[in-house]
């Protein structure tokens, strides 16, 4: 599933490169829908921004550092966090049109994959475009390597994310309304992945809960590298829970893959 | 005069109808009641929760205690139960009833379109978020030893009211541009997301911008003024701002419906 056999490995690139192009032509067909979920990843951070900035008494850090984490939050979460989880579930598994990707000679991790990607680069690029315009307010490491060991973390947060909301997309194949467990992951998500604010900021008992959990590797530790928050042992310790992370996740959706597709049942003419 | 009293007693009587096949629906698809019941229980206890954990390690927020800020947290989980309760679902079907041609159908009734379009669901799983908020707001007015007056309550009641109106005029403002903009289906979710604007003190949005101060302000006065209100911070003068607000909005976007519906094209548009 993972693992590309090399003979006809151009000519999977290409046909997965195809799925990629085409689904970056859905983006510009769909402009006023991809302006508006710009609009949405932006509205939650900045009323953050305004609240801590009449905050009195927040402990450790500035309100810049606070402003730069909020702005890069932004980004990083348009750019990473996948929304594949309700098309696998609703549109794939309930109704039905996982048969028709099921006889082609895909993967079907890999073809939600590409048809996710362009999204992400294309909401990631924009966003990485508003940064340029407020680079003034940003609190970026300067030591490049540890800025290069930050861009190996987004990476691997990308697709730890994307396995993960994978694995929820799979969760249809036991279930027949999903949408309850949709709301349950969206609310952990915004609790645990920093979004709601800084990881730092919680009490110190919920705060070591999120370390030991997937999801702050998922945005919070991203950003706090970028920002320079972290020391070398630190960065080393993130990206070990990511690699973690991914090699669990990558286990428990092959497994709900295979047990899956054998209850796996469609109707059709 | 006894025309528009027996107009009044037909639209009653017609709502009495909805509300009861909207109890049938509920039992007929049961799976759907005991998800939706789910999420609006978890978003509700969101709400509480993301609050408590952003006032956890401040001492006050624009001059707004902790307590205050939760009882403000209470506020926003009961007046969203009820704009839940008789509109919101209504509003996440439009962009579908305009995209498809369906609004065909509710023209072609012999009752006002605003009236149908805006009550033909009912959201009863939202008496969970009306119960959460209750609780909440009883709670911190016992534990701020602050006593409701008579004063205070019927304030609260006409301001509850208001701010529903307010809520209701903002959304049917925006969703009416999907008559002209139909394929930008995901302005619901924008709409969600602004609605957290509303739970925050109006003093956040003080020297961002005058612009977006005047564009938001109807909306920061939504959960503040009803808050105020239980405080007994709120003077009779000072309720005429969300009252005026709340009839000013609703005139005008019953207008604005009323010309937008001139360029509705059904499913050929």
């Amino acid at each position: 599933m993972f693992l590309l056999s090399l003979p006809s490995l151009s000519a999977t690139c290409m046909r997965y490169f195809r799925m990629f192009a085409l689904h970056m032509q859905d983006i510009f067909e769909q402009r006023g829908r991809t302006f508006v979920w710009l609009l949405i990843s932006c509205i939650a951070p900045l009323i953050m921004i305004l609240f801590w900035r009449g905050a009195k008494g927040v402990n450790g850090w500035s309100f810049e550092e606070i402003l730069s984490y909020y702005l890069l939050l932004i980004v990083f979460r348009a750019m990473l966090i996948s929304h594949n989880e309700e098309r696998v579930a609703v549109t794939d598994i309930q109704e039905g049109q996982l048969t028709a990707y099921l006889v082609k000679p895909f993967s079907y991790f890999w073809l939600v994959f590409f048809q996710e990607l362009p999204y992400r680069l294309f909401q990631g690029g924009i966003g990485i475009l508003f940064l340029v315009l407020c680079f003034q307010l940003l609190r970026i490491t300067s030591s490049v390597e540890l800025f290069m060991l930050s861009v190996v973390s987004i990476i691997l947060s990308f697709f730890l994310g994307f396995i993960f909301k994978m694995i929820i997309g799979l969760c249809a194949f036991w279930m027949t309304d999903s949408r309850g467990l949709f709301e349950v992951v969206d609310v952990t998500l915004v609790i645990f992945t920093g979004l709601l604010m800084p990881l730092a900021f919680y009490p110190q008992w919920l705060e070591s809960v999120s370390y030991f959990l997937p999801f702050a590797y998922m945005l919070y530790f991203p950003i706090v590298m970028v920002q320079g928050q972290l020391d070398y042992v630190e960065v080393f310790k993130a990206l070990s829970m990511q690699l973690f992370w991914i090699g669990l996740l990558v286990l428990v959706y092959r497994l709900m893959w295979r047990s899956g597709i054998r209850k796996y049942t469609a109707v059709g003419q | 005069m006894k025309e528009k009293l027996h107009r009044i007693q037909v639209y009653g009587r017609v709502y009495k109808t909805l509300l009861r096949l909207n109890v049938t629906k509920l039992f007929a698809y049961r799976a759907n009641f005991i998800n939706s019941a789910i999420a609006h229980t978890i978003w509700a206890a969101f709400g509480v929760i993301s609050m408590l954990l952003l006032t956890s390690k401040v001492a006050t927020v624009y001059g707004w205690t902790p307590n205050e800020l939760m009882l403000l947290a209470g506020t926003y989980n009961l007046i969203l139960s009820f704009f839940y309760f008789f509109f919101s679902r209504n509003f996440g079907d439009l962009a579908d009833v305009i995209h498809f041609g369906k609004l065909d159908t509710f023209l072609l009734k012999p009752i006002d379109t605003q009236f149908l379009i805006s009550s033909w669901n009912v959201g009863y799983t939202q008496l969970i978020r009306f119960v959460i908020g209750f609780g909440v707001v009883w709670y911190f007015l016992v534990h701020m030893g602050t006593s409701l007056t008579f004063v205070s309550l019927v304030q609260f009641m006409l301001l509850l009211c208001a701010s529903v109106i307010i809520l209701y005029s903002f959304w049917m403002l925006v969703l009416t541009l999907l008559l002209w903009f139909t394929n930008v289906s995901n302005l619901v979710d924008l709409l969600y997301q602004i609605n957290g604007i509303t739970r925050f003190p109006s003093e956040i949005y003080k020297g961002f911008g005058m612009i977006l101060f005047f564009v938001l302000f109807p909306l920061t006065l939504i959960v503040v003024s009803p808050t105020k209100a239980l405080l007994q911070q709120m003077t009779w003068q000072e309720m005429l701002v969300p009252i005026g607000f709340a009839i000013g909005m609703g005139f005008l976007c019953r207008r604005f419906w009323q010309f937008a519906l001139r360029f509705y094209t059904s499913a050929s548009g």
